[in-house]
């Protein structure tokens, strides 16, 4: 089995499914949130974070560059300018040789996205068995987009699923339908995020329309596999209430349960990401929402019927 | 501080809300309770020096010089001029009540003094000579009496006595600073005592002066028989022993008495609310019974608690406190609030936080190192809560929620509690820790009873049943207060700074701070050629340390009884009474010692880097590493870097470096069973650090690990390096389960901070409680939280005033945050907030 791009290895994940869990995730989206949290996780390649802050211009990189894909220490252009933001690395001439960040004596460029196999991701997500057994807790597959990988979702999913391991699959649900149906039977819990209804809205903001989405989610419904479904309330986006109620008329239509509904509040809190990627972030300057915002929207699940919860505490109690 | 009138009118819930938790007690807790809180001073020194308006007590001092002075030509052996003094001192110190107390007794002579005892340490007295702020008005006149009983002491305080007697060359090694914290004095430390024997109601003062009299009569008798042989001889000791244990005995209850005595004037003559009168009248009764006869109700039992605790603050400095008031004082608290109902229990807290409170404002006179090492707090009070009885069910009764209420009423940043978790404790109790914690407390911590008392077993040898009933020594050590299992003084000065010992790898145990020769003369670190010969180097060193540190103690230990004996603390021994032995004679205890080891995973941390980057990769030679520490990394910032940025860190479950730390602690415990306490019983060691990685820091030279002389030493025990744990909270608990927590030392104090938020609610108190039961399934014997969050410590170094209560956890204890370094502080801050999702 080929390794694939891990990002992280999350432990003590408190609000990704029930209990203490370690959340892999695993790099490359098909998708293109504009609300984005994770933008390291987007490319199916290994990336150069440069981390401004750290950085006191050595040089170090720039000598063991192969590409001249760094800037020197002196050049008069001061760094790269990509729509308005500063970077030392010019991307494109970027090979993910990750000598630069071997070269790097403060930790300043960090590689996004560590080839990894199932056995060793397992190996690490089993060293915190004892949290998960005291918890109810245990793994999750996350992203990026891990149907994207579905072959080392699926195996990683079997072999924790032999080792004992609880699995929680967080998905988008934007995937080929067989697929989808494929890997989602292999998991305890299917983490599904839902962003929007209107197909138009949802192209709009995340590059793709719902239809697929909304079909893989029916199917995972009326096939009765345990569904959290997990909503990042985005200001702009989704912060309405026609949008939730909509939302939730929709999820009660469907022919099955839905065990739960998490509202997620949008955080500002990984803009450096992005600056240490040379992008731009189109909710730069839009503020974190106050979870207690949410209360409004979450009344809309409730009122059907529907266990809901704001931020997703995996220690909720129905 | 400042009580705004818009302050007040903010109810209880929104305070609490807005995790405002000391304005919220205020308004919780009764007026009394508020009064008493209010009416201390605090006596924890901030940065080494006391609070403003905190004075030494002189008047211990006069009297205790009076009466040496007096009897110096007396024909009395030492140890009845000894108990004469104290009973003298006893006899006439200052007395007051504090108005709303229903508790009395205090060390010093007034609220705002610290107590000085003269006859202790000739370095102590210059040390209150040289205070420049703990002189009392007028300074000039009180200088030339301190200066006066000074030299009266001068070659006559215990330590004095001593230094001749010790090893000249461990000796000054040890007083150099460099390796050794404290000094090793019978009567200056941390002592257990006999609560089997005399805190479980059999017996109060006068019964053993009754049974000591008996004794007494029949080995006179014994003596005076028409026979003479080497025992006959020996007897007369034992004579000498009992008469002074008799004396210090009845100089407790005379000064019970006077208490009794001044509360009744009080309410006769010059009280007119006629409910305090009541109360004055009570406490009169309660002070004629007790210490004089065992106590009857909950409020004669604490007072009981209390006057041991000032007898025994009397006759020493006690860094520590030893205590298990659940487990001493429930039966009285059930007989009194539930069975008879003569007490609420709203009135019961009033006495149980008041009970705090006076344990709160308890501070003896102690040396700068001293006070720097324990910042913010007089010493390391760590009660005792929970845990199993003799036949190991579980001992939490009612009385230790109700300690746990009082607490979060009272906050007071000395004593704290360290809770004795084992598998049984119900729901209702961990409810109460964990309020405690989500108050920010910083206590109680918990403890893994199951492991210390398997761990107390393996080490010292002692029955299960004894080892069951185990109390903190002091901050961190188990040690059973029954007749041979306690330890009369654990003497500071076997606390290892073990930072010294990866430094010295490095200069052939040449100590470059103090300048001299302090550890073993190891080969060139230079001309090591491989990993094994490198940690051998370490082994030599870290045995040379531990011995000169153990050497000393168990010297000290050998001399005790007839040069520094302890009458008042035999007296109410069990082993003492019935032998006539001394309490720090080793023939009738057990042995409980350990060495306390500051500033030691700085070596594994270091270890690691050398491996790595000199062994395995090749990267740079131990000759450039060794220049680079000599230069404290000057011009090879580069290099340092990487032993910083590219070597494996304890803490973050990765076998590479906790292999180390495991083979580091066998090693160790390999040579704790080599070294002997004079009872014949091992020393393993016990990393924790109190804030000795501050004081420290300047002590330290430039460290494999990439810290630079001065930078501050990480915070302790086995917590990692601040902000180096980077793979969250649970992999720190799994590098700590990778020790082995019975038989690899004797304790290890662990630090993890977690963020209020994740603990709100009643999702927090289940995330928690599965992140405990883990850790307990982990086998950790120790863990305390710390649940403050980066913000409120930012705001409250920037106004201190406002934040006069934030109590946190800092290595061992709790102090208050504003009482503490800004360097200290600094280093909580930086430590990893574990979690935030």
């Amino acid at each position: 089995m080929k390794a694939t791009l891990i990002t992280n290895i999350q432990k003590f994940s408190v609000n990704d499914g029930p209990g203490f869990r370690t959340t892999v995730f695993l790099k490359g989206c098909l998708l293109r949130c504009r609300w984005c949290h994770n933008p390291e996780t987007i490319s199916s390649r290994q990336e150069v974070l440069w981390k401004q802050r750290l950085c006191v211009e050595c040089g170090a990189c720039y000598e063991v560059c192969p590409e001249q894909a760094i800037l020197p220490v002196n050049s008069s252009e001061n760094g790269v300018q990509k729509h308005g933001i500063k970077d030392r690395i010019d991307r494109s001439a970027c090979n993910s040789c990750l000598e630069c960040v071997e070269s790097c004596p403060q930790n300043a460029l960090v590689a996004a996205g560590q080839p990894m196999t199932v056995d060793q991701t397992l190996e690490e997500v089993e060293k915190d068995k004892t949290f998960y057994e005291n918890s109810g807790g245990g793994l999750t597959i996350s992203g990026g987009e891990p149907t994207l990988h579905h072959r080392f979702t699926l195996e990683l999913m079997e072999k924790a699923r032999y080792n004992g391991l609880h699995v929680c699959l967080d998905t988008s649900g934007y995937c080929d339908s067989d697929r989808f149906r494929r890997l989602t039977a292999g998991a305890d819990i299917v983490l599904f995020d839902f962003k929007l209804m209107n197909s138009g809205e949802h192209q709009r903001f995340t590059g793709v329309g719902n239809e697929e989405i909304l079909a893989n989610l029916e199917w995972l419904v009326y096939s009765n596999i345990e569904t959290w479904i997990r909503i990042p309330v985005v200001p702009g986006v989704n912060d309405s209430g026609d949008v939730h109620a909509t939302m939730a008329d929709y999820l009660i239509s469907l022919s099955g349960d839905i065990d739960r509904v998490d509202l997620l509040p949008f955080h500002n809190w990984c803009e450096n990401k992005y600056e240490w990627l040379g992008l731009s972030w189109d909710f730069a300057d839009v503020n974190s929402i106050d979870p207690v915002e949410l209360e409004q929207f979450a009344e809309y699940y409730r009122a059907k019927g529907i266990f809901t919860t704001i931020g997703g505490s995996g220690f909720e109690v129905n | 501080m400042s009580t705004t009138a818009e302050t007040i009118d903010r109810d209880v819930e929104e305070l609490e809300k807005n995790q405002e938790w000391w304005w919220a007690a205020e308004k919780k807790r009764s007026k009394r309770l508020d009064y008493l809180r209010k009416a201390i001073w605090k006596k924890g020194a901030i940065g080494g020096l006391y609070a403003p308006g905190v004075k030494a007590d002189l008047e211990r001092a006069q009297l205790h010089t009076e009466k040496a002075r007096e009897l110096e030509f007396s024909p009395d052996p030492f140890v009845i001029k000894f108990a004469k003094m104290l009973a003298h001192v006893l006899d006439n110190k200052t007395v007051f009540i504090t108005d709303h107390a229903q508790l009395v007794g205090y060390t010093g002579s007034l609220p705002h003094t610290v107590a000085w005892d003269p006859s202790c340490a000739s370095l102590l007295n210059h040390e209150v000579y040289n205070d420049p702020t703990a002189i009392p008005d007028p300074v000039e006149e009180n200088q030339a009496i301190i200066e006066e009983i000074g030299t009266y002491w001068a070659g006559k305080s215990d330590l004095d006595k001593m230094m001749p007697v010790f090893d000249p060359e461990d000796l000054a090694k040890m007083l150099s600073g460099s390796i050794g914290w404290g000094v090793p004095m019978s009567r200056g430390g941390y002592s257990n005592k006999d609560y089997e024997y005399i805190m479980t109601g059999k017996r109060g003062f006068q019964d053993i002066i009754d049974e000591l009299d008996k004794k007494i009569d029949e080995l006179d008798e014994e003596i005076h028989k028409p026979v003479a042989n080497k025992e006959i001889a020996e007897m007369v000791d034992k004579l000498n022993h009992w008469e002074a244990m008799k004396i210090t005995l009845e100089a407790g209850i005379g000064i019970a008495r006077r208490y009794a005595r001044l509360a009744r004037i009080t309410a006769g003559e010059l009280e007119t609310d006629p409910l305090r009168q009541q109360e004055l009248l009570k406490i009169a009764e309660t002070c004629e019974r007790v210490p004089a006869h065992p106590p009857r109700n909950l409020q004669e039992s604490f007072q009981f608690d209390i006057f041991i605790q000032m007898l025994s603050r009397t006759e020493a400095i006690e860094g520590a406190w030893p205590a298990r008031p659940d487990y001493y004082h429930g039966a009285y608290y059930e007989r009194d609030v539930n069975i008879d109902k003569t007490l609420t229990p709203e009135e019961a807290l009033d006495l149980i936080g008041e009970f705090m409170i006076r344990a709160a404002e308890v501070c003896q006179f102690k040396p700068k190192w001293s006070r720097e090492g324990l910042q913010g707090i007089d010493g390391t009070w760590v009660w005792t809560l929970g845990g199993v009885d003799a036949n190991g069910d579980d001992a939490c009764n009612d009385l230790t929620i109700a300690f746990m209420k009082a607490a979060r009423l009272v906050r007071v940043a000395n004593p704290t509690f360290g809770f004795r978790w084992h598998p049984a404790v119900k729901d209702e109790v961990m409810r109460e820790i964990f309020e405690c914690l989500k108050q920010g407390l910083g206590y109680p911590n918990l403890r893994h009873d199951p492991i210390l008392i398997a761990n107390s077993m393996h080490w010292h040898g002692h029955p299960i049943e004894e080892a069951r009933l185990w109390v903190h020594q002091a901050c961190m050590s188990p040690c059973p207060p029954t007749k041979h299992g306690f330890q009369p003084m654990r003497m500071a000065n076997a606390t290892a700074n073990c930072a010294k010992i990866i430094e010295y790898v490095f200069t052939s145990g040449y100590d470059p701070i103090v300048n001299m020769q302090v550890g073993a003369e190891t080969p060139d670190a230079a001309e090591l050629t491989d990993f094994e010969q490198f940690f051998n180097a370490w082994v030599e060193q870290m045995k040379a340390i531990f011995s000169i540190l153990v050497r000393a103690v168990n010297r000290a230990r050998l001399l005790a009884p007839s040069l520094t004996p302890r009458p008042f603390l035999s007296a109410i021994s069990e082993r003492c009474i019935e032998s006539g032995l001394d309490a720090c004679d080793s023939t009738l205890e057990r042995g409980n010692a350990w060495i306390t080891a500051f500033t030691w995973v700085e070596n594994i941390d270091s270890l690691a880097a050398v491996k790595k980057l000199v062994f395995d990769e090749k990267k740079y030679t131990l000759g450039e590493l060794k220049e680079a520490l000599e230069k404290n990394w000057e011009g090879f910032e580069q290099m340092r870097l990487d032993f910083v940025r590219k070597a494996p860190k304890w803490g973050n479950d990765d076998d590479e470096v906790d292999a180390i730390m495991v083979r580091c602690l066998r090693e160790a415990a390999r040579f704790s069973k080599e070294l002997k306490c004079p009872s014949g019983n091992n020393w393993p060691i016990l990393p924790e650090n109190v804030s000795g990685n501050i004081h420290y820091s300047n002590i330290v030279g430039a460290l494999p690990n990439g810290r630079r002389l001065g930078d501050a030493l990480y915070d302790g025990g086995i917590s990692p390096g601040p902000g180096l744990d980077k793979n969250g909270p649970t992999a720190v608990l799994k590098s700590c389960s990778k020790i082995n927590h019975i038989s690899d030392g004797r304790a290890f104090l662990l630090n993890q901070r977690l963020s209020p938020s994740q603990l709100s609610g009643e999702n927090g108190f289940r995330l928690w409680k599965a992140y405990v039961r883990s850790w307990a399934d982990l086998g950790i014997d120790h863990i305390q939280f710390n649940m403050v969050d980066d913000k409120t410590l930012r705001a409250a170094q920037k106004e201190p005033e406002k934040y006069q209560e934030v109590i946190v956890r800092v290595a061992g204890y709790s102090a208050h945050f504003v009482d503490i370094s800004r360097k200290t502080q600094d280093n909580i801050i930086q430590r990893t907030i574990q979690g935030l999702g």
